[in-house]
């Protein structure tokens, strides 16, 4: 799942994954709103979420999953290099890791691997069809 | 005729001793004045007494009558006609003149019982500006006797050092107050000077407090700003990054027109945070 106000951004991720992994099913979001929604049924096995958001911002979305008790895993990717914005991350469990743009195809590889092992060790396999 | 006389003197000893010990009572110059009204008059006859203290310019007179009596403080303007004449000549004098007499109780406010014929005057400095002018007023039934001079002579020494002792106890008094004044006036300024510096340290405080606020504000404005401005620009980075593994033809169908957005809201961007510097600036002039 991808939630990013910015379409563009969602479009070039979209584009990266879909070239990584032939059968990957993404479902992007460029309001969050809709995203939280729509959590639930699809159950995404990993969720890329931006932080700086009109109306409901990363944070507000971050903090919902946690009184909902939602667990999905979450990347954090914005535009912000703030270190108070990564140091507030660690507050939430189910982030496992936090990333700036500008993508590169080197950082999605990385960070799609991160995920894999995280879900091996997890005893999960990750929800590829 | 001895026993006459011893008795005589026994008397005058026990008056003077009790106008010793009542003087030595007062403390103020009006006690003084109640105390010469009240004893003199035990030790000698007179028609009118005068005391006239003088010290580097002031003087005090106590003038007595058998029925009255009174005090005045001041300058040398105070001395009657015949005290002027003492205080030049420092010779004693028995002065009979009959104008002169009338002259000399010109200022005088005391009913005298009789009219008087004779003054006797003496003048006697204690020091180079400091003495005493004594002058008793002698006629009809009340006749000034020269016996009477040795007892005078006491009364007069007893006198001068309790009016020299009042007059040191009044200066101390009076630089008391003084330094009293002095030091109330200091303690005033030090209250002024206080308050002063703790306007001062509430400006100061307030100044600081306003310039934090305006400091947190302004980074927190200029956070903002990087980050209005990182969004699109993070965006054009990753379209130029990933530009190279896509074909010529994704690129010119898909990456060209979303660079060309992006670039587009990084120039809004940037704009919108020009015309808000602007506007600030313009309500800060």
């Amino acid at each position: 799942m991808l939630v990013d106000d910015s379409a563009i951004c969602n479009l070039m991720m979209k584009k990266v994954l879909s070239r990584l992994f032939d059968n990957l099913k993404i479902h992007d979001f460029t309001d969050p709103e809709v995203a939280y929604s729509e959590l639930p049924t699809i159950n995404p096995s990993l969720i890329f979420l931006d932080l700086n958001m009109p109306e409901l911002d990363g944070w507000g979305f971050l903090k919902q999953m946690q009184e909902s008790g939602q667990k999905n895993r979450v990347i954090i990717l914005t535009s912000s290099t703030s270190t108070l914005d990564q140091a507030r991350c660690a507050s939430f469990s189910n982030v496992i890791a936090y990333h700036t743009k500008p993508l590169t195809q080197a950082l999605v590889n990385s960070l799609m691997q991160t995920f894999q092992t995280e879900s091996f060790s997890a005893g999960r396999l990750p929800a590829t069809p | 005729m001895s026993t006459v006389l011893a008795f005589k003197y026994r008397l005058i000893y026990e008056s003077l001793s009790r106008f010793s010990s009542a003087l030595s009572r007062s403390t103020t110059l009006d006690q003084v004045r109640q105390c010469l009204q009240g004893q003199i008059k035990y030790l000698f006859d007179y028609q009118l007494v005068r005391f006239s203290f003088y010290q580097q310019g002031y003087y005090v007179t106590f003038s007595l009558v058998p029925t009255g009596s009174n005090v005045v403080c001041g300058s040398a303007g105070l001395l009657w006609k015949h005290e002027q004449i003492l205080s030049e000549s420092h010779v004693p004098a028995i002065l009979d003149d009959a104008a002169l007499i009338a002259d000399s109780l010109q200022p005088s406010q005391l009913r005298l019982p009789e009219k008087p014929t004779q003054i006797w005057g003496w003048h006697v400095a204690f020091s180079a500006d400091s003495g005493l002018i004594v002058s008793v007023f002698s006629g009809g039934d009340r006749q000034f006797q020269p016996a009477d001079v040795p007892i005078l002579r006491i009364a007069v020494e007893n006198l001068y050092a309790k009016i020299l002792s009042i007059k040191l106890i009044e200066e101390l008094g009076s630089k008391q107050q003084e330094l009293q004044l002095a030091l109330s006036n200091l303690q005033e300024k030090n209250d002024v000077i206080a308050q002063l510096v703790a306007t001062q340290e509430a400006v100061i405080q307030y100044r600081t407090q306003e310039l934090e606020h305006k400091n947190t504000r302004l980074l927190e404005v200029s956070r903002q700003h990087a980050h209005t401005i990182r969004e699109p620009l993070s965006r054009i980075l990753s379209l130029a990054y990933l530009m190279e593994t896509f074909s010529a033809e994704e690129i010119m169908e898909e990456m060209m027109p979303m660079l060309v957005v992006t670039s587009h809201d990084l120039d809004k961007a940037l704009q919108q945070i020009i015309s808000s510097i602007d506007a600030d600036l313009t309500t800060a002039g």
